[in-house]
């Protein structure tokens, strides 16, 4: 495709390469033991620039967890690797931020020590740590909230605590999974705004998983539609509609409708389901209590 | 406006208690003597124990907190790493271990009192071990099951800002367990007390459980029903203590629950 190759001129900010992760599946038929491998990802490329925002959509089970788990660094590929600024990721570390789903935020931080977990794991001095969360508290307007706890905030808040203090520690690489999936309508697309204005004045490389189409072709510059089974990029789609955006003021465009249906179309004919239950192929629950701990 | 819903409050939660006992000063006299005592008697009894000038009571007592303390704060240490050891990096041995436990939480505490008499001897070391073994369960199972019970979504997302182990343990796993820690430990505080006072009655030679004992023995009553009455304030106070405590502490999850 035209898109990729330009894209691909100079050296990536982020490029993945032959991406493989497999996991045993367990047999549902009784009285059998045989373990199958089954890919949640197999020959996964995508390439990502520097500053770009790419959304990735898919059908649940498609792997999106799984990919984002790789490039947190939380779980190890099977197969190929991730590169970032040319160099292969090893585990988690400061340069890559994550916004996750649930917030996940400490109900025992107040607001600001939150946002400074990440900085004094990088071991930040107290003076400079307040110096920075107050910067970041500033940036997602969060003023006079810095001593509450999250209980005390409604959830477009917790959300917009989750993006600072995934920024606060300066990562280079905003990870987002399907961040406003559990805000109301409204929130959501405030939130949305919010977040590209971030971008703007940030110039972060930001990958957004979500399952909204809307959502995808509203924030990105472009578009990776993932296929399952197992999980691959069926197809880059270029979204040229122009900066600065508001999602308001794009969606009823007929550019917007244009390339949302391009998208939909893609996710339509899928690949034939493979007949395991969702529980086994959402695999990224699973895996945790032995890598994560 | 707030002090005074605060004295309403203490009114109304008091009423019961005020009114049972002038029930009891009351049913005190129409009760043959030597069965109960009443209210008053009771008052001026420990009134009189309390201004003592040998200090009987207050120096039973004495022996008897500080071998609680020091049964309760073995089994705080003992219960809450072996918790947290079984809870997370050791989950393999939690199979293992974990039905055994269970075990002997159900022994009935009451019945090993003399055995621990045999096994150490009436005295400090025997009441220690009584103490231990029936606060322990209640600190190591609370402690075991809330690291455990650790949302995974906070391990992940400290993981993804670079945390390792330790930092993982003492800024998410260590700060998810502590309510589940508290509800042990104050559950424990509960139990050290019961055990200890039975313990000392059963034998000892000093101790706020043996001092009751003796004031059967002599059959003076409003000092063994006075006894029962000081041991209860005792264990509210530490009670209160532990509320006090766990507002302090967990100001978030206090709240958060509401």
């Amino acid at each position: 495709m035209a898109a990729t190759a330009a894209v691909l001129e100079g050296t990536p900010k982020i490029e993945i390469r032959g991406l493989g992760r497999s996991f045993n599946k367990k047999s549902n038929v009784p009285g059998t033991k045989t373990k199958e491998k089954f890919f949640a990802l197999k020959d996964f490329n995508l390439a990502i620039n520097k500053g770009e925002f790419v959304a990735i959509v898919g059908p649940s089970g498609c792997g999106k967890s799984t990919l984002l788990d790789l490039l947190v660094g939380l779980s190890k590929a099977d197969e190929g690797q991730i590169l970032i600024d040319g160099k292969a990721i090893k585990g988690p570390d400061l340069d890559r931020g994550i916004v996750l789903q649930g917030y996940a935020l400490f109900p025992w931080r107040t607001v600001r020590r939150n946002i400074e977990f990440g900085l004094e794991i990088k071991g930040i001095p107290a003076k400079e740590r307040a110096e920075i969360s107050d910067k970041f508290i500033k940036l997602v307007d969060l003023v006079g909230f810095e001593n509450h706890y999250p209980y005390e905030l409604s959830g477009g808040m917790q959300q917009r605590v989750a993006i600072a203090r995934a920024l606060a520690y300066d990562p280079e690489v905003l990870l987002m999974d399907e961040p406003f999936a559990a805000v109301d309508a409204q929130t959501r697309e405030t939130m949305q705004d919010e977040l590209l204005t971030i971008w703007e004045k940030t110039g972060k490389t930001i990958i957004f998983v979500t399952h909204s189409i809307e959502e995808a072709v509203g924030l990105a510059d472009r578009v990776a539609v993932i296929c399952r089974s197992p999980g691959s990029v069926k197809e880059v789609v270029d979204v040229k509609l122009p900066r600065p955006r508001r999602i308001g003021d794009v969606r009823n465009t007929p550019d917007f409708s244009l390339v949302s249906h391009h998208v939909w179309e893609l996710l339509q004919d899928k690949a034939p389901e493979e007949k395991t239950p969702r529980a086994q192929i959402d695999i990224g629950e699973e895996i945790l209590p032995d890598t994560v701990i | 406006m707030k002090a005074l819903n605060f004295v309403k409050r203490f009114l109304i939660a008091a009423l019961p208690i005020i009114a049972f006992f002038v029930l009891w000063q009351i049913g005190s006299s129409h009760v043959p003597r030597g069965v109960i005592s009443s209210p008053e008697k009771i008052a001026k009894a420990m009134w009189k124990a309390f201004i003592d000038p040998e200090h009987v009571l207050l120096w039973h007592t004495g022996q008897s907190l500080s071998r609680i303390l020091r049964g309760y704060l073995l089994a705080s240490v003992v219960g809450i790493v072996l918790g947290f050891a079984l809870g997370t990096y050791f989950r393999s041995l939690e199979k293992l271990f974990l039905p055994f436990f269970r075990v002997c939480e159900k022994l009935n505490p009451f019945a090993i009192i003399p055995v621990f008499m045999i096994l150490f001897g009436v005295g400090d070391k025997e009441k220690i071990a009584v103490v231990f073994w029936a606060a322990f369960w209640p600190i190591f199972f609370n402690t075991q099951e809330g690291a455990k019970s650790v949302d995974l979504s906070l391990v992940r997302s400290a993981r993804s800002m670079g945390a390792n182990r330790f930092k993982v343990f003492t800024g998410v796993i260590f700060p998810y367990t502590l309510p589940s820690i508290f509800t042990g430990l104050r559950l424990s505080s509960r139990v050290a007390f019961f055990m200890m006072v039975a313990s000392e009655t059963l034998g000892a030679i000093n101790g706020l459980g043996w001092y009751y004992a003796q004031q059967r023995i002599v059959h003076k009553l409003s000092l063994i029903y006075g006894s029962i009455l000081f041991i209860t304030v005792l264990a509210i106070l530490v009670n209160f203590l532990f509320v006090r405590l766990e507002k302090h502490f967990l100001v978030w999850k206090e709240a958060a629950l509401k």
